[in-house]
């Protein structure tokens, strides 16, 4: 919250914080300026000026006089910078080894480049929209734990640092969420100053202002985690893959079932035909006859269950199913919206500054 | 978009309104290559852009001309539809010089007219481009210090210069231009802001040519104003130099700044003209600096009686009389009646030069000569201080350059002057080449005499320092040497009697300030034979090379 430096500031300038300060308040969905001007004419200058001046009264706004920053969904929003270099946008990606070796005609590699071509604005969109809002939670975690004066101060320091190293690496949410507790802003956040949103000084708004910010925390791991897995894509090529083997163990199963129930009948078998040669022996007084008889129960009894046993195994079934996740950078298409809505909802609005167009003299249309 | 859309449509229906057009000869595959860019980008975020997020697209004014006249042309094109808003950034006067007047605030003497001066002088050299303006201020450094602090410190030392005072006025005739009615509506929003640029572009038209050669006088009528807004729309850089006499259009057909390709950039001729009469209250400012320092203070009361009941803004009226006190309305050699001189043919010719030095187009009738300074010369001091310049191989040219004499003497050819001295006696008193080598060398005379001790002072260290660096196997150019005395030693301000900062005469080995050599010839044979008779000291040689 550093007071602004000097600056000469033309009509125009005005006219951008003010579309600024509405496209925070979500009066705006989208907005694209052309700003132009000689070279010199402090066109860089002029824009990042007035988007520090929009940060820099939120943040005090935050602490003096929360209500004036309700916007987005009655939650206060302050403009993040995302400046992107122009050449970089329209630069193709460098093709994959698979890409590669399926492009072996040069017409299927004139597409593929074309695609690639039309990929690149996202990748490099969405790469330098995670590194904008890393270094801005970076810095808001670095900040609060400076400003903690308890004992728990000197461990929030270096566990601020940690998490500036972690954000370089795509944290997922429960690494995120490890780190916002350890820091003690789970429920707050990171975002916005330790003093800021008292409910004292929100006056008759104070409710409001306690009930928007309680979540604050889980909204910003949210949008960095999202932030995360796009970046994920940008950065690498990533499968995700998921094998269902239930079907297999329940063939297993049934299979020892039926053993079981072979072998119990088998003995109930033996038993009967005992039991009917004895019974016979005893009734006609005759041990051959009897012992006879007892073998002939046993013969049947015993073709019997062999033939049920047969039957159950011709019924079992086997399922198998495998699940493969697209990260691919053709879903950054639907990725990106989503990430920027994200971290809109964490109350960071997004404003990508596409600079140096005017220094494309060596970009010629052949190039493309 | 397609810039080839652009490039090819025909201008026939502009000519046929009377809008000459023109098409760079140069920059066109940059155009091309930005618009195809910023196409390419657009149709693939349109999403993006459209629903999520906030975009700023920063390009040259090349771009913003070229999309102005598309949609101009077409009936919403697709053009129309990439940008939210275009602006074209254009600072005004006042935006820098009260940027440039903040950069200052807090000085100790809370001096009102240096504040306003320094901001005119930032907005006079930067013409009005923010790059430019850091550039304007790092000239006002003369040390290693912070720049706030220097500006605060030494501002009023700074800005006595009389050539600091004329380029203000310069930069006060363009504000007062722009703010008068009726030509002030135009700027007091950014409603126009391309109509603001060529207005701009128009009304430093005479600085930069002044800037530039100032003894070469100029031509200027509407033509060459429009050829000037077309050149500095398109970005094309064209051969000579521009608004020389005989260079406007039709003065030679295969001048490529005579003749444009009637393809691409317009003008609407209703801009033009107001541009126009600009221009020529501007010339009418220039000539007159009564006329100018009458006009500052006269806006505001009439301003101020045409609000009836409404009290008057003494903030606004104080400034106004600020800056008329700014005004130069006379130089070293007497009263200045203005910048330029315009003949009936529209021909501009310069009276004094950025340095505030008279030039040889002006007359008596704009600059009056103090008689009296011809009695305080001695013409052989002159002669010999010029033999003892060239002994220690400075011009002084040179050293007027680097502040070591007061900037009248700044162009002065020594060679000139020693020729037309010598040839004084043989030549009839009126003849013209005379009088104005008598006058430089009168003007020469005048800044010795109130610098001479310390430049005596100077010229040793010079000698020292070169003949002390020759024995370490350096070879310092003059620059280089004058460059670093001027970064250490600050120059005695005038009215001081050319008193010399103690430390100085330690170096020289001097217990008292030297005599003012222009009033002692003999002076100058001791100063001379001191400088013959010296013996470096010795130093350590610097490690040979094994």
């Amino acid at each position: 919250m550093s007071a602004s430096p000097l600056f000469a500031r033309p009509a125009a300038y005005y006219r951008l914080i003010n579309d600024l300060r509405r496209f925070a308040q979500d009066e705006l969905t989208g907005r694209s300026y052309l700003i132009a001007g000689h070279r010199g004419a402090g066109k860089t200058t002029m824009v990042l000026q007035a988007i520090r001046q929009m940060r820099d009264k939120a943040l005090q706004d935050s602490v003096n006089a929360p209500t004036a920053l309700l916007g987005r969904q009655s939650r206060p929003q302050r403009p993040l910078v995302v400046k992107i270099v122009g050449r970089s946008l329209i630069e193709p990606l460098a093709p994959t080894q698979e890409e590669r070796e399926q492009a072996e005609n040069k017409e299927a590699a004139a597409t593929q480049g074309h695609q690639a071509m039309a990929n690149a604005a996202l990748v490099r969109l969405t790469i330098a929209l995670y590194r904008a809002l890393a270094r801005e939670v970076a810095a808001a975690a670095a900040l609060h734990a400076t400003a903690d004066t308890s004992l728990h101060g000197p461990r929030r320091r270096e566990v601020a640092a940690q998490l500036a190293l972690v954000l370089d690496a795509e944290p997922d949410a429960g690494q995120l969420r490890h780190y916002w507790k350890l820091l003690g802003r789970l429920d707050r956040g990171l975002l916005w100053p330790p003093e800021a949103f008292a409910p004292e000084k929100a006056a008759e708004k104070g409710d409001l202002v306690r009930r928007h910010m309680s979540d604050q925390g889980f909204r910003e791991i949210v949008a960095v985690a999202t932030a995360a897995q796009a970046f994920q894509i940008c950065a690498g090529q990533i499968t995700y893959s998921r094998i269902d083997n239930q079907a297999a163990t329940d063939e297993s199963t049934l299979t020892t079932t039926t053993k079981i129930s072979e072998l119990v009948s088998r003995v109930a078998i033996l038993f009967a035909g005992t039991a009917a040669g004895a019974t016979i022996a005893v009734g006609q007084n005759s041990l051959p006859i009897g012992l006879g008889a007892g073998v002939l129960v046993w013969l049947l009894g015993a073709v019997t269950m062999t033939l049920s046993t047969t039957r159950t195994r011709n019924r079992t079934q086997k399922l198998d199913f495998t699940f493969l996740r697209d990260r691919s950078i053709q879903t950054l298409d639907r990725e990106l919206p989503l990430m920027i809505d994200r971290i809109r909802d964490a109350g960071l609005a997004p404003v990508f500054v596409i600079d140096e167009l005017d220094k494309l003299d060596k970009v010629g249309s052949s190039d493309r | 978009m397609n810039a080839g859309k652009v490039q090819d449509e025909p201008a026939e229906n502009e000519a046929q309104a009377g809008n000459e057009t023109t098409k760079p000869d140069a920059g066109d595959e940059a155009r091309t290559s930005t618009a195809a860019v910023i196409e390419d980008i657009i149709d693939r975020l349109k999403h993006l852009i459209a629903d999520h997020g906030f975009f700023c697209f920063l390009a040259d004014r090349n771009y913003y001309e070229m999309i102005d006249q598309t949609i101009a042309k077409g009936s919403y094109p697709t053009e129309h539809t990439y940008f939210s808003r275009r602006i074209l950034i254009l600072h005004r006067p006042a935006d820098l010089i009260t940027y440039a007047e903040q950069l200052v605030q807090g000085h100790p003497t809370e001096d009102a007219l240096a504040h306003r001066l320094f901001g005119l002088v930032v907005a006079y050299r930067s013409r009005m481009n923010f790059a430019d303006v850091g550039r304007a201020i790092d000239a006002f450094i003369t040390t290693d210090e912070h720049l706030i602090e220097i500006l605060r410190e030494d501002i009023d030392q700074l800005l006595t210069g009389r050539e600091m005072r004329l380029a203000a006025t310069v930069q006060l005739a363009i504000n007062e231009v722009i703010l008068t009615p009726p030509f002030d509506v135009h700027f007091r929003s950014d409603s126009d802001p391309a109509f603001m640029q060529m207005a701009i572009d128009a009304l430093y038209f005479i600085p930069r040519a002044w800037a530039r050669d100032a003894r070469k006088p100029i031509t200027l009528n509407e033509t060459r104003i429009r050829e000037e807004i077309l050149k500095r729309k398109c970005g094309c850089i064209h051969g000579g130099a521009e608004g020389e006499v005989g260079s406007g259009s039709g003065a030679d057909p295969a001048d490529p700044v005579a003749s444009p390709d009637p393809d691409g950039i317009t003008i609407p001729s209703d801009d033009l003209s107001v541009i126009w009469d600009m221009v020529e209250l501007q010339i009418a400012l220039l000539s007159d600096f009564g006329k100018l320092r009458d006009a500052i203070v006269t806006r505001i009361e009439a301003k101020n009686q045409s609000l009836p009941g409404a009290e008057i803004d003494k903030d606004e009226l104080d400034r106004a009389k600020t800056f008329r006190d700014i005004v130069l309305t006379e130089t070293e050699m007497g009263q200045l009646k203005g910048l330029i001189r315009a003949g009936h043919d529209g021909t501009l010719t310069f009276l004094v030069d950025e340095n505030c030095l008279a030039l040889l187009g002006g007359s008596d009738r704009e600059i009056s000569y103090d008689e009296n300074l011809k009695a305080k010369m001695d013409k052989n001091a002159i002669a010999r201080l010029i033999q003892l310049f060239a002994s220690v191989n400075i011009d002084l040219a040179t050293l007027a350059r680097h502040q070591f004499l007061r900037s009248t003497v700044q162009l002065m050819n020594l060679s000139d002057i020693a020729a037309a001295l010598g040839e004084s006696d043989r030549t009839r008193p009126r003849d013209e080449r005379l009088r104005r080598a008598e006058h430089d060398a009168q003007t020469l005379a005048d800044a010795l005499n109130a610098v001479g001790s310390w430049l005596s002072t100077a010229l040793t260290i010079l000698a020292r320092l070169r003949k002390d660096m020759s024995e370490l196997a350096q070879t310092p150019s003059n620059d280089e040497l004058l460059r670093a005395l001027v970064r250490h030693v600050p120059m005695p301000s005038e009215g001081t009697g050319g008193a010399v900062p103690p430390a100085f005469l330690a170096m020289t080995g001097q217990a008292a300030p030297l005599p003012i050599l222009t009033l002692n010839t003999d002076a100058i044979d001791t100063f001379s034979k001191a400088l013959a008779a010296y013996a470096p000291p010795a130093l350590p040689r610097a490690p040979a090379a094994p």
